[in-house]
């Protein structure tokens, strides 16, 4: 996992003090270090522990071996050899949790104009995960991420983004709330596969 | 126009907004209100990867940190029916005023606090 909000626990050794308003804890040290905490007001918020996540990348769309390295993508047999013989696998039917168990959740990866697929530049599974992007530079062709069956009431959403340069104008939005981000690529070596 | 980013957050997503799905579209241009601001050459860029991370709780927290209180507060447990503080518990202040810790909870309340 990237992300991985609240699952870490905290190197942090001091204290902590609450004076005013809440702080809400939601997983073992991810909010407090090792330190005493002083309630000095306020609220100290022991709402308990959220767990479970998935996440899926255009890489391992595109690279099948990966999917199986990583063992987060649980194709069926039929939608591997589809995704063999392609080389561009664009719809996985049931994703797996970062327990590995089935989701129910199912993924497809619509309307690129181009894959653009970057070479891992330190061979982890995090870089190798992040060697692509679905490009957004048709203004009549948008990028789109569908997830379908997500099993969880609330969420969070992290969506990782990429360019071949630095300095790029995009923007990404979903279709659930109003929030629209307008961000500026951070990224550096890229190749090019034209659709 | 945000700072460079390598991942964009969506927070308070749920499943009542929209059947148990989303959708996330990206894009750059005048197409998505906009405008063209590139300062290097072209739109290309897009998105590599996404996490969907469940934010209701799902098994009760153990905080094993000393707690120390020294004016009114208020230790709560909404979210889920229970909690364990296993560290030390110091109520007091310098003043010698009287102080108040209030314990609450929904659903079936606060429970297992046991400093």
């Amino acid at each position: 996992m990237l992300v991985n909000p609240g699952s870490v626990a905290s190197t942090y050794t001091g204290g902590t003090t609450v004076s005013a308003g809440t702080l809400a804890i939601t997983g073992n040290g991810a909010a407090l270090g090792t330190g005493a905490v002083m309630l000095s007001g306020g609220r100290l918020q022991l709402q308990g522990i959220a767990s479970g996540s998935y996440r899926d990348s255009i890489h391992r769309h595109r690279h099948v071996a990966d999917q199986r390295a990583d063992g987060r993508c649980s194709p069926s047999g039929d939608e591997q050899l589809e995704c063999e013989r392609k080389r561009d696998c664009r719809a996985i039917a049931n994703l797996v949790n970062n327990s590995g168990a089935s989701s129910g959740t199912s993924l497809i990866w619509a309307r690129p104009q181009y894959v653009r697929n970057r070479v891992p530049q330190a061979g982890t599974p995090n870089t190798t995960l992040m060697s692509g992007y679905l490009d957004s530079s048709n203004a009549n062709n948008r990028p789109q991420v569908t997830f379908n069956g997500i099993p969880y009431s609330q969420y969070n959403a992290y969506v990782y983004v990429g360019s071949g340069a630095n300095n790029r104008a995009q923007t990404l939005l979903n279709n659930q709330n109003s929030t629209t981000y307008h961000y500026s690529t951070f990224a550096n070596t890229s190749s090019v596969i034209h659709r | 126009m945000a700072p460079n980013a390598n991942y964009l957050v969506f927070n308070g997503l749920n499943n009542a907004a929209n059947g148990n799905s989303i959708i996330f579209t990206g894009g750059f241009g005048s197409g998505l209100g906009i405008n063209n601001s590139n300062t290097n050459g072209n739109g290309n860029g897009g998105i590599s990867a996404i996490e969907i991370v469940n934010t209701v709780p799902n098994a009760p927290l153990v905080m094993t940190n000393a707690v120390t209180v020294n004016a009114n507060s208020t230790i709560d447990v909404t979210g889920w029916n229970s909690a364990t503080m296993s560290g030390a518990l110091t109520l007091g202040n310098s003043s010698g005023g009287a102080i108040q810790l209030t314990a609450t909870g929904a659903g079936t309340g606060w429970a297992a606090a046991t400093p």
